[in-house]
């Protein structure tokens, strides 16, 4: 294999059955038909209200708020217990402690309410919950720039699922995106922080009154989300933002969050959701992004990357189709000039591969790439990986190269694989974009840019080198490689 | 709809830039980013200058904004050498083989002593230099 991860991107035994998907979006390329919702909508309410959160909702029903409070406080040891539950290990218990005993009584029980009705028992607790103690260490050192609210949004975005899908589980926003959010927030010139505080406050709302329906929390995050995933830009402007800024104007990435939380301003929150993320977050029914060329497949990891870490993008993506394999949108333009600039040629779904010169991209200029279009708004630099380098066992290098992708999914960094066909030719890239349980019966989530399909596929599985890591098709693969 | 007759001709820099750059509460007075510099557009591409030579012109900018401009002093004056490298700018052949730029750095001139109205003149050639990027394409259609 040599630096190469296979023939990226070449069709596997299930290929034909996946390209028959493509193909059939080609039939009917006006409306990508979403299939009927799920009986148990994806809905994720507040489960506690602080009385903070209280005094921003007018409109809820004030008296059932209050009854609510003056429920009995959870206590602090069943608080930690329950921490220590949710998987954190001793020293972040006593971190939690720390944070904790630091506060009045009055803002300890406001806190203990938050993390018992927004964060314990959730899916993802023990990331909300590393999310909280990070975030209370950062507010200590700036506690004008990064609130108690904002500390409790962040955490929520972490921590409360997207959907109640299981591919949904994980929440808006990832543990390194709210730090790098908070600590962005922190570092921005004053004016720019100003109408960020101003946008965050307007969450909900339109001409002041809150809108029925709307999750200003979600929506909250997501341009949280947005920060962070402009975090040079409104940390270090430019010179052009600059000469903005000294007229009381925002800079650029300032101007595009804005306007991104005017768009989505009192929208529900299954569709904030579904306009957040080119992943099959609702589960199921495939409708995920797809690559519109034979081997497009690193190139639409590329955008699935992105879009998890700014949902600027990822909205700008939902203007047209993501389930589609219509090789004539802006989506697939991108995608083109993603695999060409980097050596690769494009060659679309709809036609024949065989003998088209269908090339993908080598793992040196899809770490490039990746680097270029995706590092900047994931906060992250690609460096790849061959997991069958070094000494050892071929089952012990993948166990090795699992337990680093595990560690950066914790994280909320979402990893792009190289996966080799057993038994033909060629690979594919997907991207892994979370994990769940431990041990051998550890599961990673994977996406399949051939299919739109999100599923679960067995550690032990992956560690055998023959994973099933599409349920389309038959063919099984043996992962070679993983951005670290 | 209504179209109201404007003679370009009559709005030269020595007019519109009587108030400044900014207004009172220190954002971009109207027109800066818009009428005016298309006004200024116009006018530059009936004398010929080029997107290129306004583009460098911009980056001199920058690179004056990367030395001299920061947060801390981003509504203050400029200091002894911000002041000396714009002087250079003024100078610079993109200025000089201009009868507009030099009209336009000679209305200008009085008001560049802080920030916000160096910025609001660069606001005003970022913005004519893309109109009349659009300019020099229809006028060729």
């Amino acid at each position: 294999m040599g630096g190469k991860v296979g023939n990226v991107g070449s069709s596997p035994a299930g290929a034909s059955q996946a390209t028959q998907v493509n193909n059939n979006q080609q039939q009917q390329p006006a409306t990508t038909q979403k299939p009927a919702e799920p009986a148990e909508k994806p809905v994720v309410k507040a489960d506690a209200q602080t009385e903070a959160d209280l005094k921003s909702e007018k409109g809820m029903e004030g008296a059932a708020r209050q009854a609510q409070l003056q429920q009995a406080a959870p206590n602090m040891p069943d608080t930690l217990d329950a921490a220590k539950k949710a998987g954190l290990k001793k020293d972040e218990v006593q971190n939690l402690e720390h944070h904790l005993n630091k506060m009045t009584p009055k803002e300890r029980e406001q806190e203990l309410r938050f993390l018992n009705g927004n964060v314990l028992g959730k899916p993802c607790a023990d990331r909300g919950l590393r999310t909280y103690n990070e975030l209370q260490q950062l507010k200590a050192l700036n506690p004008s720039r990064l609130s108690g609210e904002t500390v409790r949004t962040l955490t929520r975005g972490v921590a409360e699922p997207r959907t109640n899908a299981s591919q949904g589980r994980e929440g808006i926003m990832g543990q390194q995106q709210a730090v790098d959010a908070a600590k962005t927030m922190m570092r921005m010139p004053q004016g720019e922080f100003d109408r960020l505080k101003t946008t965050l406050a307007q969450a909900g709302q339109k001409d002041g009154k809150p809108v029925p329906g709307a999750d200003p929390y979600a929506e909250r995050a997501l341009i949280l989300k947005s920060v962070a995933a402009r975090d040079d830009e409104l940390q270090s402007p430019n010179a052009t933002d600059r000469y903005l800024q000294s007229v009381n104007k925002p800079g650029k990435s300032m101007e595009e969050i804005q306007k991104y939380a005017d768009e989505i301003r009192g929208t529900p929150r299954e569709k904030l959701i579904a306009q957040s993320t080119v992943l099959d977050a609702d589960g199921g029914n495939p409708s995920g992004m797809l690559q519109r060329y034979h081997d497009s497949c690193a190139p639409t990891v590329s955008q699935m990357a992105r879009a998890e870490a700014d949902p600027i993008y990822a909205k700008k993506l939902h203007e047209e189709a993501v389930y589609s394999g219509d090789p004539d949108t802006s989506i697939a333009k991108e995608q083109k000039q993603l695999l060409e600039d980097h050596g690769g040629k494009a060659v679309p779904v709809t036609q024949e591969s065989k003998g088209s010169g269908s090339l993908g991209l080598d793992t040196a200029p899809m770490e490039k790439m990746l680097n270029e279009h995706a590092g900047p708004a994931t906060n992250h630099t690609y460096k790849a990986t061959e997991v069958d380098s070094g000494i050892g066992a071929p089952d012990m290098k993948r166990k090795v190269a699992l337990n680093k992708i595990e560690e950066r999914l914790k994280s909320g960094v979402d990893v792009p694989v190289g996966v080799k066909w057993n038994n033909q030719p060629g690979g594919h890239i997907f991207l892994m974009s979370d994990v769940r349980g431990r041990g051998p019966s550890q599961e990673f989530l994977v996406t399949n840019p051939k299919t739109g399909e999100s599923s679960w596929v067995k550690r032990h599985e992956i560690e055998t080198g023959n994973a099933k890591f599409s349920p389309t098709g038959d063919a099984t693969g043996d992962l070679n490689m993983y951005m670290q | 709809m209504n179209a109201q007759a404007i003679d370009l001709e009559l709005l030269r820099p020595q007019v519109y830039l009587k108030d400044g750059f900014v207004d009172e509460e220190g954002g971009l007075r109207d027109g800066i980013s818009g009428l005016y510099s298309l006004a200024l557009a116009y006018d530059l591409m009936k004398e010929g200058t080029t997107v290129e030579s306004l583009k460098s012109l911009i980056d001199e900018f920058k690179a004056l904004a990367d030395s001299g401009l920061h947060e801390e002093n981003s509504h203050g004056l400029l200091d002894g050498n911000s002041f000396q490298q714009l002087g250079k700018i003024m100078n610079s052949p993109a200025v000089m083989n201009s009868k507009m730029l030099k009209d336009l750095f000679h209305a200008a001139l009085p008001l560049l002593k802080d920030w916000p109205n160096v910025a609001g003149l660069v606001l005003h050639l970022d913005r004519a230099m893309k109109q009349l990027a659009l300019l020099e394409v229809t006028s060729k259609q």
